[in-house]
């Protein structure tokens, strides 16, 4: 026969342990945070397009937009991280953001000022194109924009200067996924 | 003061972090909506948080991620490859990987990967909880650290040192962050103040045998209108009793295997074993059960209770270790069932638009000799439509060709001649007729219900009545392809409420005086809710509007 204090205290700690469990699985006032599923399906799936409620959560959430550019780094295409300071200040109207397996630029158009050339070329040109341009930009908001059917690993779109995409490519400070 | 309420608030801030964190698991959820986690599986995981034993399961899901990057490094896509975190949802995963590469090995009931020296192998069972684990530790830590802190376990060989030294980087990581934010442990102060009382009174009776019936209601009597401790409710003091006879239960069996344990815990020292309790914390876990599991599997689709029937068995100890609880305190069980219900019913008329001599008079009137056993009839009418529902699912399943069907007719007709149908696929010359579960199911499927027939097709017959008579969602009409899942799910849940109610009132509720108890229980109930409630002052307050 076991020693009934120490069955006891061993019980009431269960208890009290219990009542503590429970507490945390009680429903919170604050904030639910973005479920780090939801952001592998986004990561994962270039066709799934963020809801709204979505999209606010991750705006005010900075540890889930850093998860989520992690592992869109892991799982996307190509990754084109921010650039060093030289980069930037070195910028002309061309932007320029290369990989090992892409190279995208923005060319204005001589045509139109108000429009640019946003050519995407691949490596390897038989190489499983990307389908989605996704930017983060400084803020922490991710912009998606659909590419494209590639030619002989090549796509060019005609795009508006003002174009958030645009705005954000010719930001040295934002991430850039092929996916 | 103000220091305080500020120091308050920062404890709050740090233990919502920790909530948040669990409420985000809760919320992921699975392709069609549903649960990505079970509760059961969040449950497990606040018990590990809270009683601080995550050091094995680490060591777990190290290795298992380990065997997860064994393909291309990228775990990930493993553990949120899967839809539903399940054990055949994660065996369907590791039988690919261990396709692609050798470093991956299955048995029937697990995965190892090959780079230990050791076999350490994971469960699929497990691996629900382990994934659950690895999303908390990405969500408190942050993936960026998990990921990095886990790089040895992708990157060259995982020796045994190299997952065990892997392991214990994030079970340091996990203590940083809950010292931070697991707020401190609330001693629960009624069951201690109960535990006193019946062991003071208990003669030599000890643990949870000094708690009985008798200690119940007198304690609620002792100290319902007390400021000493919150026992206000006759419902609260019946759970708390039966949650530490669970309790002390749990606890005797886990001290009981002390002296198997070498080393660790200082006994002598009055320590507690950090896995004892949360194994206690696992027997308390009341949301486990025949009723809560036919309720998870059934969801919407498929109704085999509805909502009035649920609220009349929802607070009965169902589930195997409160009903063995309940068995020390069966009237307090009914007491509650009744009397309980009613004070509930009172408090929420004091708390909303107070209590009027008309609640009072409905109250006096509902409560009458019969009032138990009304209580047990109501139970049995509910195993009985249960049956009724298991019944039409025989049916639906039977026609559907699922499995299931088997199962719900071998339990609602145990009696039948269920050797006939291996008999009927072999020779009568055979000496020994080997049983083909093969050929029994087809048998099984094959029988076409004959309302003139006995055993098989008798009871298909009258299966197939009960699915025309039963009017409930999920048996009305065509039932597709997710009804007829949930339905499949759900039934063994049924079978199991059915036998637990059952079980309940004609065997654990034997051997009382119902009537003369009820007589009693009427006066002391009715007793205590008037100076609980001052009904008297209600009364005649009315008496004297209504006079003027």
């Amino acid at each position: 026969m076991a020693d009934v204090d120490a069955i006891a205290k061993l019980a009431l700690a269960g208890i009290d342990a219990e009542a503590q469990a429970k507490g945390l699985l009680s429903p919170s006032s604050a904030r639910t945070r973005l479920p780090f599923t939801m952001l592998h399906v986004y990561a994962s799936d270039p066709s799934f397009d963020m809801s709204d409620s979505f999209r606010v959560r991750l705006a005010a959430d900075a540890r889930a937009q850093d998860d989520l550019s992690r592992l869109m780094a892991r799982t996307a295409f190509a990754y084109m991280p921010r650039q060093v300071a030289a980069a930037s200040a070195a910028s002309t109207d061309v932007v320029r953001r290369e990989t090992t397996q892409a190279t995208i630029t923005l060319t204005p158009s001589r045509a139109d000022d108000a429009q640019v050339y946003l050519i995407i070329t691949l490596s390897d040109a038989e190489a499983k194109a990307p389908t989605r341009l996704t930017l983060k930009d400084r803020t922490g908001v991710f912009l998606d924009f659909d590419l494209g059917p590639f030619s002989a690993g090549r796509v060019q779109l005609l795009l508006r200067d003002d174009n958030s995409i645009v705005t954000a490519l010719r930001d040295a400070e934002s991430e850039v996924f092929l996916r | 003061m103000a220091s305080s309420l500020h120091n308050l608030n920062l404890e709050e801030g740090k233990s919502d972090a920790l909530r948040e964190a669990l409420a985000c698991l809760a919320e992921a959820s699975a392709g069609d909506g549903g649960p990505r986690y079970a509760d059961r599986v969040i449950r497990q995981l606040a018990r590990v948080v809270v009683c601080r034993t995550y050091a094995r399961p680490i060591l777990e899901l190290s290795h298992l991620l380990v065997a997860a990057s064994a393909r291309d490094g990228r775990y990930e896509d493993l553990f949120w490859g899967v839809d539903r975190a399940s054990a055949g949802a994660f065996r369907r995963a590791f039988e690919a990987v261990a396709a692609d590469t050798g470093r991956v090995r299955l048995s029937n009931d697990t995965v190892r990967h090959s780079d230990a020296g050791d076999a350490f192998e994971v469960s699929f069972s497990r691996m629900p909880f382990l994934a659950a684990l690895l999303e908390f530790l990405i969500t408190t830590l942050g993936y960026g650290e998990v990921d990095e802190l886990t790089r040895p376990l992708r990157d060259g060989v995982a020796s045994s040192a190299r997952v065990d030294e892997t392991a214990r980087a994030l079970q340091r990581r996990l203590y940083a962050y809950l010292k931070d934010h697991l707020p401190p442990v609330q001693r629960q102060r009624r069951e201690r103040h109960f535990l006193d009382y019946v062991t003071a009174g208990a003669g030599n009776r000890t643990g949870s045998e000094a708690i009985d019936d008798a200690a119940v209601l007198s304690y609620w009597q002792a100290y319902a209108a007390s400021d000493e401790v919150s026992a206000r409710t006759y419902r609260g003091v019946y759970r708390s009793a039966l949650k530490l006879i669970m309790a002390l239960d749990a606890a005797e069996v886990r001290r009981e295997g002390v002296y198997a344990k070498s080393i660790g815990t200082d006994y002598e020292a009055g320590e507690v074993d950090p896995a004892d309790v949360e194994a206690v914390v696992a027997a308390l876990d009341e949301a486990t059960g025949p009723l809560p599991d036919l309720l998870d599997a059934s969801g919407e689709r498929v109704k085999f209770i509805n909502a009035r029937e649920v609220e009349r068995v929802v607070d009965l100890p169902l589930a195997p270790a409160a009903a063995l609880a309940a068995r020390r305190i069966p009237v307090s069980v009914m007491r509650d069932s009744v009397f309980g219900a009613h004070q509930t019913r009172l408090s929420a008329a004091e708390r909303g638009d107070g209590i009027t001599a008309g609640v009072l008079q409905s109250l006096n009137r509902q409560i009458d000799g019969s009032v138990y056993e009304a209580c047990f009839e109501g139970y049995i009418e509910i195993a009985e439509t249960l049956e009724r529902a298991s019944m039409a699912a025989l049916a639906v399943l039977h026609s559907a060709g699922r499995i299931e069907a088997v199962e719900i007719a071998l339990t609602l007709a145990p009696d039948l001649d269920w050797g006939a149908l291996a008999e009927t696929a072999h020779s009568p010359d055979d000496n020994v007729v080997p049983i083909s579960v093969h050929t029994a199911a087809a048998q099984f499927f094959a029988t076409k219900p004959d309302p003139r027939g006995d055993e098989l097709p008798g009871l298909l017959a009258e299966a197939r009545r009960a699915l025309r008579a039963f009017n409930r969602a999920g048996f009305k009409g065509d039932v597709d392809a997710m009804t007829l899942d949930a339905m499949a799910a759900a039934a063994p849940y049924a079978l199991r409420l059915i036998e637990a109610i059952r079980r309940f009132v004609e065997r654990d509720l034997r051997g009382q005086d119902w009537p003369a108890l009820a007589q009693h229980d009427r006066r002391v109930f009715l007793d205590m809710f008037a100076a609980l409630y001052r009904a008297d002052k209600i009364l005649e307050t009315e008496a004297s509007d209504g006079g003027r």
